[in-house]
């Protein structure tokens, strides 16, 4: 069928007509516009009446007539669809099956020419607003249309009986059969799923507008406070200094829809709060957004007079704990203004009492040497006052759910965290206000930023809480930088400022540094040139994003004897891929042996923090060394199994500790015979990884299933002579510009290489003794020089072989 | 002959559905006004107290002077709670009724909206050019 033949036949062809002659906008702007001209005219015509201009009185009159003709005319226009947009459910996206499409879809149709349904959306006013969502600009849609190839045949429109055809899916088709669109957008990185999500966002927002305008129906009447409501319930005026009538406002985050991820909870906290007797109930989320989010639904549903008969006319207030407990310092006033309080409030009749931070309350009055709870009995069972306690996963566990007579007269919610869908839906009506106040402009893409950012980036409990910290921080971010439109890579730079890491795309200089990052590495590592290579291919596959995101971002063994270059390659690694040295984390592991250990990384149910918990929380990107790694305790490596399976593990506060953003390198020395022993035994007899496998696991040292989880085993080999020779020349190097600030100036002769890398390194210890033997054998001998006087500013320093030793001392000439 | 085939649609929307869907809204914004006012909930709590302000009988022994005192002052405050509520509630009534009576003048209106647009056109062509 046709697609005009298909817009004829279905019931909402008048109203997107009428749409399509006069869009909402300029109905309202011809209604005000003619409304203003009967009031000037009106007010013109007895202007004339008193100056008694009579001629002119028939002529205003007769203008007067027809503005008031045309303005009725332009309302009898919005009031048909109003009818038919409104009462026919179109607006609340409820149609009938003989309907065929929904309104957004009908406004593609009738935008489209010659069958071809992708320009007609791309040309549409609903398409632009998708387009605007994706960062498209509708000049850029046009010269798509203008230069793509002319498309083929097109399948016949999924239009049936039923279901009617939503813009989602319409979309959907387009991009599926359309691939010259499909390859557009692709190369503007625009997948599938974010086009269908833009879609969905702005069909939303459609509704939530028309969903405004809809001021005659129950729910938006029912909203306006009623008088007199209260006057049969009691006043609170003690409660109410200390306390915030949640009925009087509506917080930043709360959700303007009830939506499915939150409803079994708020329905809960309902029924709860509607029983007869013993209606308290704990709100438990680590998150103080998300305590507070169900409390606001319920809120918005008492407001709204869409709730159970028994919470009619109830007053929820949040009380205050802290500025409570700030205002008293002995037990005996405390307990009396809180006793007046709960009677208060129970006198009232009306009141639902929501403790913001129950626990915090419960240690004030524990400080005072009073018992909260005791207080607080007496109400608990009665029906005059109903309690509501927010709490978070710990204090519930640790304070609260061991008093079984307390848990007796509460229940209990847990609320889960939100998937990322969710949270997606729930920043969306959080960006429609922040739009509409700063004038600002989010892409769909930013909004995606920001959710991943947040959980990504920001670890610990509440993703929703983190994005709306991070949505808010943009507003002034953004008006600094006179910024209008928030797109990803403004949301990726805030987020890189922010948190310290690359994030997102890979720009010009930081691909020059993945790229070289074999030869940045390679000018302070010596000698091993395979663990360096594996290393940094490790790293490219995890920056471009050809990795699992929930582990972190590396985890590598590396193994070898002492003073081969593993320690400094994770301080180069630091340097080079984070910043510097600063964000390299170290722990020694050879102090995690006893039974204790795991305790004391990851805390005890002491109240100790873990150093493991504590130095991640501090600096969550970086490179996270882990030292000895072979002599931690059974425990420790089975806390690493975790680590590098989930890329997270949970403190013994229930606190989770993130460390997706981390390059973790373990090194040990296990093995360390063994390579000696191949190494010397000649270039063909190199160790593989396997054969060390097979070694480590047959000796028990690790057990194969935490050698599995690494994502490479890197082999250090033993330096050879040139190498040892290469890495004197490095250090004598960092000297020598240690030496420049002074003035002073260091000759680095081949020979004082060799000796120093003679003298200096040994078999055990490998290149480790030579920055002690520089210290004692050059840096001193130059600081002695100094203070006799011998060596002065601008003075060439140069080292000779001892005539008997062959060790070096400073040249004669500058004795 | 779209614009056509829409003033066609639109007559009879305005003489059929319109209707329906005219007194229905009209009778939820009355019952609205009724609740606006509070009218039910005033007449279920008429004599309460104001506010649920008042006094508590004492309990320790008995004290005729204290027991008249608080009750003098819990009929004082039931009695201001009967006075304004009586006030709210004729308020309420008063507007409820009023709205409702209008009803029938209102819906004439609609019924003559077309015609008395086309009266207004031809009137103001006439004053205007005649």
């Amino acid at each position: 069928m046709k697609i005009k033949q298909l817009l004829k036949n279905s019931p909402l062809y008048p109203i997107l007509i009428i749409e399509s002659f006069l869009s909402s906008r300029r109905r309202r702007w011809l209604i005000n516009a003619s409304a203003a001209a009967v009031g000037g005219l009106l007010v013109l015509a007895t202007f004339f009446h008193f100056v008694r201009l009579t001629e002119f009185a028939p002529k205003i009159w007769g203008l007067v007539s027809l503005s008031l003709a045309f303005y009725l005319t332009a309302k009898m226009i919005e009031w048909y669809f109003n009818a038919s947009y409104y009462f026919d459910n179109v607006a609340l996206n409820r149609y009938h099956p003989g309907d065929l499409f929904t309104f957004t879809v009908g406004r593609v149709l009738l935008a489209t020419a010659r069958e071809d349904v992708v320009q007609g959306f791309l040309t549409s006013d609903v398409g632009a607003r998708v387009m605007a969502r994706l960062g498209l600009t509708s000049s850029a849609c046009k010269d798509f249309l203008r230069l793509r190839p002319a498309s083929g045949a097109w399948p016949k429109l999924p239009i049936g009986p039923e279901p009617v055809l939503r813009l989602r899916e319409l979309v959907k088709f387009l991009y599926r059969n359309d691939s010259a669109w499909a390859a557009w957008l692709a190369e503007r990185e625009i997948t599938e799923v974010q086009l269908i999500g833009a879609v969905n966002w702005v069909v939303r927002e459609i509704e939530y507008q028309e969903y405004r305008k809809r001021w005659w129906s129950e729910t938006s009447l029912s909203r306006w406070p009623s008088l007199a409501r209260d006057w049969g319930f009691g006043t609170t005026a003690i409660l109410d200094q200390y306390s915030w009538d949640l009925l009087f406002g509506l917080e930043f985050s709360s959700n303007l829809y009830e939506f499915s991820s939150r409803l079994d909870e708020v329905n809960q906290v309902e029924n709860i709060l509607a029983k007869e007797r013993e209606a308290n109930v704990f709100v438990i989320a680590d998150a103080a957004g998300e305590r507070l989010d169900v409390i606001w639904h319920l809120v918005r549903r008492i407001k709204d007079g869409q709730v159970e008969p028994a919470l009619e006319f109830k007053r929820p207030v949040l009380f205050n704990s802290a500025v409570f407990l700030a205002h008293f310092k002995d037990k005996s006033t405390l307990e009396l203004e809180f006793l007046k309080i709960l009677k208060e409030a129970a006198a009232a009749g009306n009141i639902i009492l929501v403790f913001d931070n129950f626990i915090t309350l419960l240690q004030g009055f524990e400080v005072m040497r009073s018992s909260l709870l005791d207080l607080l009995y007496p109400y608990l069972s009665s029906r005059s006052v109903q309690i509501v306690g927010l709490a978070d996963n710990d204090g519930f566990h640790r304070h609260l759910e061991n008093n079984s007579s307390l848990m007796a007269l509460f229940d209990r919610i847990f609320i889960r965290p939100l998937p990322r869908e969710s949270l997606v839906f729930n920043l969306e009506q959080t960006v429609w206000t922040i739009e509409k106040k700063h004038h600002l402009f989010f892409t769909y893409p930013a909004l995606l930023a920001v959710v991943d950012g947040a959980g990504r980036y920001f670890p610990g409990s509440g993703a929703g809480d983190k994005a709306i910290d991070l949505l808010t921080e943009i507003i002034p971010w953004a008006k600094k930088r006179r910024l209008r439109i928030i797109d990803v890579s403004a949301v990726e730079t805030l987020i890189s400022d922010k948190a310290g890491v690359p994030v997102g795309r890979i720009n010009p200089a930081e691909r020059e540094k993945l790229l070289n990052l074999e030869q940045s590495l390679a000018t302070r590592i010596v000698g091993q040139r395979e663990a360096i290579s594996q290393l940094a291919g490790a790293l490219r596959r995890a920056r471009t994003g050809v990795r699992n995101d929930k582990r972190p971002v590396g985890a590598f063994l590396f193994l070898g004897p002492t003073g081969v270059g593993k320690t400094e390659t994770a301080k180069a690694l630091a340097e080079v891929m984070f910043a510097g040295e600063k964000n390299l984390l170290r722990l020694d592991l050879a102090e995690y042996q006893t039974a204790d250990a795991l305790d004391r990384l990851i805390g005890s149910d002491l109240g100790q923090p873990g150093a493991l918990a504590r130095l991640v929380r501090e600096q969550p990107y970086g490179v996270l060394l882990l030292d000895e790694f072979e002599k931690a305790a059974p425990d420790v490596h089975d806390l690493c199994l975790t680590i590098f399976d989930e890329g997270y593990f949970t403190d013994r506060e229930g606190r989770r500790v993130d460390l997706r953003n981390l390059v973790i390198i373990a090194s040990s020395n296990a093995g360390a015979d063994l390579i000696w022993r191949r190494a010397r035994a000649g270039e063909g007899k190199k160790i593989t990884v396997d054969e060390l496998t097979n070694h480590l696991v047959t000796q028990a040292i690790f057990k194969p299933e935490l050698l599995n989880r690494f994502d490479a085993m890197v082999v250090y080999k033993p330096l050879n002579a040139e190498e040892l020779k290469q890495i004197a020349r490095l250090l004598l190097g960092r000297l020598a510009k240690r030496l420049q600030d002074q003035n002073l100036r260091l000759v680095i002769t081949d020979y004082l290489a060799a000796a120093v890398a003679k003298f200096g390194a040994n078999e055990l210890f490998g290149a480790r003794p030579m920055q002690r033997f520089i210290q004692d054998r050059i840096e001193q001998v130059v600081a002695d020089g100094l203070v006799a006087g011998v060596l002065r500013a601008g003075a060439t320093i140069a080292f000779e072989p001892n005539e008997q030793t062959g060790e070096p001392e400073l040249s004669s000439s500058e004795k | 002959m779209r614009f056509l085939s829409v003033v066609a649609r639109y007559f009879i929307w305005h003489y059929g559905q319109a209707l329906i869907q005219f007194s229905r809204i009209y009778w939820r914004l009355t019952f609205f006004l009724f609740n606006f006012f509070s009218v039910p909930v005033l007449v279920r709590s008429l004599f309460a107290p104001w506010r649920r302000l008042g006094e508590a009988y004492p309990t320790a022994g008995i004290d005729l002077v204290a027991i008249a005192s608080t009750f003098i002052v819990n009929v004082i405050m039931r009695l201001v709670g009967v006075i304004l509520r009586t006030i709210m509630i004729a308020f309420g009534s008063t507007a409820t009724l009023i709205f409702a009576l209008l009803y029938p003048v209102i819906f004439l209106i609609w019924l003559l909206l077309p015609a008395g647009i086309i009266l207004l056109v031809l009137l103001g062509v006439g004053l205007l050019f005649v």
